[in-house]
């Protein structure tokens, strides 16, 4: 079991490209954690305009949060998030530094 | 990547009440533990009727009893006592902007180990060893 949140600033990320979006987070996934590893959910938030701020300033910034199967070692953890980084960012022609991606252990208590 | 999310009742703040508490939480936060001022992120979400919100750090839902919230994510690795610190000064500094009581006020701080976020394309340094060239983006926010 694998759940994503996506929290986007109002306007930033196009409605339209939510649901590429959620198939490519699924693949990335499936590809680098194993397609045993499913079933993969995506869901979203957004921020209205006004209220979502960086360093004091309006943000543009997205925020991709993942929950994972516990025991992924260091690299693949970094390879899936960094191959839904670079999809993220292809896929909306956001910045890399307008993009926050994490993938915590499923049991993980805070 | 601090994230702090303010849980307040639906019209309570404006825009520049909000936009002086996101200034405020990124001094506070920045101020007691050197994190880069571009990397304080601060969201407001209003809400019919509070209670309970979902972690996004794996607490679980988060139960509260005050009209308004800060319901925090941070790198884990500072010791309890800066977290608390950090989350009296937020509360300060929210009531203050705010207009409200403190005890109107209350909220949580999880925390996660940074090798479990990339930002920038980069996996995030533990507390304390952020490189010099994180200190760069600030020059661009300010």
């Amino acid at each position: 079991m694998i759940e994503f949140q996506c929290t986007v600033q109002e306007g930033c990320i196009a409605g339209a490209l939510r649901s590429e979006l959620d198939h490519t987070i699924e693949s990335c996934c499936l590809e680098v954690l194993g397609p045993d590893q499913g079933p993969v959910t995506v869901s979203w938030v957004a921020i209205p305009k006004g209220f979502g701020f960086r360093g004091g300033h309006p943000s543009t910034t997205s925020i991709v949060r993942g929950k994972i199967p516990d025991g992924c070692d260091e690299g693949t953890r970094s390879e899936l998030m960094g191959r839904i980084g670079d999809e993220w960012c292809r896929i909306t022609g956001a910045k890399q530094d307008e993009l926050i991606v994490s993938a915590r252990d499923i049991s993980w208590a805070g | 990547m601090p994230f702090y999310r303010c849980l307040i009742p639906k019209g309570s703040l404006n825009y520049d009440q909000r936009s002086e508490i996101a200034t405020a939480f990124t001094d506070v936060h920045c101020g007691i533990s050197a994190a880069p001022r571009n990397f304080v992120h601060v969201a407001f979400l209003e809400i019919d009727k509070g209670g309970t919100v979902p972690d996004t750090h794996g607490a679980g839902d988060l139960e509260y009893g005050t009209p308004y919230f800060i319901a925090g994510g941070n790198r884990a690795g500072r010791p309890p006592e800066v977290r608390a610190l950090i989350l009296d000064g937020l509360i300060d500094r929210f009531s203050e902007i705010a207009s409200v009581s403190r005890n109107d006020v209350s909220g949580h701080i999880s925390e996660a180990p940074a090798s479990w976020t990339m930002e920038d394309g980069e996996i995030l340094p533990e507390p304390g060893e952020e490189p010099a060239e994180w200190y760069m983006h600030d020059a661009v926010a300010d």
